[in-house]
């Protein structure tokens, strides 16, 4: 079913209403069948595949810390998840070409055809987050099943995220929710901003992106630099209005998600970028690929950090997708970090004669620049591609139009702009924007009126392609 | 309590304006999909699903009209009129063409396997392939959705991406000025339709009036104002890529078998086009092997009907005179 789909949204809307109806003995048991109805409605293989990954990791959870072999079941544990992952999401370039070179004649990605695995990436990081929780003993088991199979599959972060950690989600799954306005309010309030930036804007940037990555060999170094200063927002507004969808639903039924956002491009340098930007698997390879690495480098000195930074935006990037441009892409961001933590020292000096401001900007437009360079290993559909978009830098007087600047671009990027002017306002000028809140909640009409217009503008654009990038992972 | 009722009367309060659009659209039926009508031809101004109207008339009609010959394809099918086919086949019956806007094999095939179903016999087929007929299908398109039952697609996801067109910001800001001011304007271009044409109720056929009627007046400026329809031709040998897939292979045998069973007197027609792109030489191969190559019949590419841009009305539409010509060659080699 597509989020943002009208019957999406709407039968979110009344599954909250009823929820509040439902017993709480019940509620629940209510959620999971909506989530397994919601992952159903994908696949019927999805489901029951996903109902056998949930019951190994609960499964394994238990027993982790009454049995002797505990380390064993641990690491039996975290196998089982990647093999599983690598079967279905990674067959085609790990296993498959290897395979040919033996001479066996079976394709392991037909797997994936058949299950269809939408939203293996977020549900495998979970549940070895899970394990690796109760294995270090940060957290207890989870002793009810479907408590642990709601943590899985609870349908709005189930496609693309947020990456839920199980020590966050499960103690809300139990405690007792009663209806309050401000919550169901709040989710409304989200599921609108978010169709907003994935219909409104999103949608209206893909056109330029798309047109420039299927026709590399047409374009001229000028779309190139176009689509370098578009992608980023093109990202940004496409995920960020996905999660803020996921985040409203789930609060309409009174459960608050890990935020995924916090303004990304208004940050200095790229180390600080990736602490808000797709937070919540930032995070997750933080504290469990790049603390852990470190930790067992720790002798190695301030190189263990090195090396755990490369280990661990190497994998970043290889989560995202098989293929040599996603760890292209990771290998990049690890190189920019490394960059800015051997240089530090000496960055603060040249910058320190520059002015507050001067220096934030120039930090910020330096950042923005680099991500959506590197972008281009995100984006481009292969290697040849990638690297042939490079090469069009070389004459940047050529431009291939076709419908490239037109209308809707101008159309998106308008309100990207409005919403990026927002998000300085209320990054740089805290009490301007105190101020801008406190008018807004105090006008009724001036607030509807936004509403109306936002809700006419969605659903007068609905109709089209609405996929999201990241549903793809 | 009180508080969820409030909520839920705000929510429903301002739902109210979007509630009466779709009334409006439920009533009003714009695209002419949610009631049944006897003359697809009203509403003109409207760009109708011709793979629906087409499906519709076909259902109306054929216990009626007895159709046992077909003509099966996208709008290039249009300019090979069952009037004129008809004196290739052999039919007592009526003829039916069953064309779709950009039809896809998955198209052409679900509308022979429908027939099938219904125990109609198809005596007559004629099978117009173009450069679209392999191309990768979508069915979200509401100017191309294939008609649910014929597709076996989902009815109420039909219904709702034709809601969404109702709702689309451009639809709106077009139909209403246009209904009541009565006046085409042009930013209405694109969203209400202004060339008369007419569609027969019997046969489907296929009338272009309006563009005739331009052409008639003044074909030197008909052809000066559309110039950009008309793409540069290099002169050298240009050909498709390569689209059949494995899912083409099973569609096309599954037709084959279908037209078998009915001892179908059957020839499969490849459109010519002004670009002068040859039909792709493996999936041409296909279609031979499938079809047998004395049924299949290529006109693309450089050759006689491609080379005058007097024969088209626009790069991919040639005029009904060069569809009764690529009649005569289908036929007149077939018979030798």
């Amino acid at each position: 079913m597509d989020v943002t789909s009208l019957p999406f949204v709407l039968m979110a809307i009344a599954a909250a209403f009823i929820f509040y109806t439902v017993s709480s003995k019940y509620k629940n048991a209510f959620l999971i069948i909506l989530s397994l109805g919601f992952i159903g409605s994908f696949n019927l293989y999805l489901l029951a595949y996903i109902l056998a990954y949930a019951s190994v990791n609960y499964f394994v959870g238990l027993k982790i810390p009454v049995v002797t072999w505990k380390k064993s079941l641990f690491r039996i544990g975290i196998v089982l998840n990647l093999l599983q992952l690598i079967i279905l999401r990674y067959s085609s370039f790990a296993i498959d070409p290897v395979l040919e070179v033996l001479n066996i004649n079976v394709q392991v990605s037909s797997l994936s055809s058949i299950i269809v695995p939408v939203g293996i990436s977020y549900f495998t990081l979970q549940g070895i987050g899970y394990l690796v929780n109760v294995k270090m003993g940060w957290e207890k088991p989870e002793a009810r099943f479907p408590d642990f199979l709601l943590y899985i599959t609870f349908f709005p972060k189930f496609l693309s995220g947020p990456i839920e950690r199980s020590n966050h989600l499960l103690p809300q799954l139990k405690a007792f929710k009663s209806f309050k306005s401000e919550d169901v309010t709040a989710g409304l309030r989200l599921i609108l901003f978010g169709l907003f930036k994935k219909i409104i804007v999103a949608n209206h940037l893909a056109t330029a992106v798309a047109f420039t990555y299927s026709n590399n060999e047409a374009v001229g170094g000028l779309n190139i630099l176009l689509v370098v200063l578009i992608q980023p927002l093109y990202l940004y507004f496409d995920f960020s209005g996905y999660t803020d969808i996921a985040i409203g639903v789930a609060k309409m039924f009174g459960i608050d998600l890990l935020p995924n956002f916090n303004r990304p491009f208004l940050s200095e340098n790229v180390t600080t970028l990736w602490k808000r930007m797709h937070m919540s698997l930032s995070l997750w390879f933080n504290d469990y690929i790049f603390k852990q690495t470190s930790f067992r480098f720790r002798k190695w000195g301030k190189y263990a950090a090195v090396f755990a930074v490369f280990i661990t935006f190497t994998l970043f990037g290889i989560w995202h997708g098989a293929g040599w441009t996603f760890m292209i892409l990771g290998f990049l961001q690890a190189v920019a970090i490394n960059y800015e933590y051997f240089t530090k020292k000496w960055r603060v000096a040249a910058f320190s004669r520059m002015s507050d401001s001067s220096r934030i900007w120039t930090g910020r437009i330096f950042t923005y620049l680099f991500f959506g360079i590197s972008h281009i290993f995100f984006f481009a559909p292969d290697l040849t591609t990638a690297l042939g978009s490079f090469s069009k830098f070389k004459n940047l007087s050529h431009f291939a139009d076709d419908n490239v600047l037109h209308g809707p671009l101008f159309f998106g990027l308008a309100f990207a702009l409005i919403f990026m002017v927002i998000e300085v306002i209320q990054n740089d000028y805290k009490s301007l924007y105190e101020k801008f809140i406190s008018y807004w909640s105090t006008h009724r009409l001036l607030r509807y009126s936004v509403y109306y217009a936002a809700t006419f503008l969605i659903v007068s654009q609905l109709a089209g392609n609405t996929s999201f990038i990241y549903e793809m992972f | 309590m009180d508080k969820k009722a409030t909520i839920l009367k705000r929510i429903i309060l301002f739902s109210i304006p979007f509630m009466i659009l779709t009334g409006v659209y439920i009533i009003t039926d714009p695209f002419m999909v949610i009631y049944e009508y006897d003359d697809y031809n009203r509403k003109e101004y409207i760009h109708k699903n011709r793979d629906f109207v087409s499906t519709e008339m076909f259902k109306k009609n054929s216990e009626k009209y007895v159709y046992d010959s077909f003509i099966f394809g996208s709008s290039t099918s249009l300019f090979i009129p069952p009037s004129i086919w008809s004196n290739y086949v052999e039919t007592d019956n009526k003829v039916f063409s069953f064309d779709a806007s950009s039809e896809r094999l998955a198209g052409l095939w679900s509308k022979v396997k429908y027939i099938d179903e219904r125990n109609i016999k198809i005596k007559n087929a004629l099978l117009v392939f173009d450069f679209r007929t392999f191309k990768e299908f979508d069915n979200t398109d509401p100017a191309s959705m294939k008609h649910f039952e014929v597709y076996h697609s989902s009815k109420l996801d039909f219904h709702y991406r034709y809601l969404l067109q109702f709702l689309k910001i451009e639809f709106l800001t077009a139909i209403i000025p246009y209904k009541l001011l009565n006046r085409y304007l042009p930013y209405m271009e694109g969203v209400i339709a202004v060339m008369p044409e007419y569609y027969d109720p019997i046969t489907n056929e296929f009338h272009n009036t309006g563009v005739d009627q331009l052409l008639k007046t003044d074909s030197v400026k008909y052809y000066d104002d559309r110039s950009d329809r008309f793409p540069a031709r290099s002169g050298e040998y240009v050909e498709e890529s390569r689209m059949s897939t494995s899912d083409h292979i099973q569609m096309l045998n599954e037709i084959k078998d279908i037209l078998d069973k009915n001892n179908t007197y059957y020839k499969v027609l490849i459109c010519p086009s002004y670009n002068q792109v040859a039909y792709n030489r493996e999936d041409l191969k296909l279609t031979e092997t499938v079809f047998g190559k004395e049924n299949v019949f290529n006109f693309t590419g450089i050759n006689r009907f491609t080379r005058e841009k007097s024969n088209f009305y626009d790069a991919t539409h040639f005029k009904k005179f060069v569809g009764k010509q690529l009649l005569d060659s289908v036929y007149y080699v077939s018979n030798q």
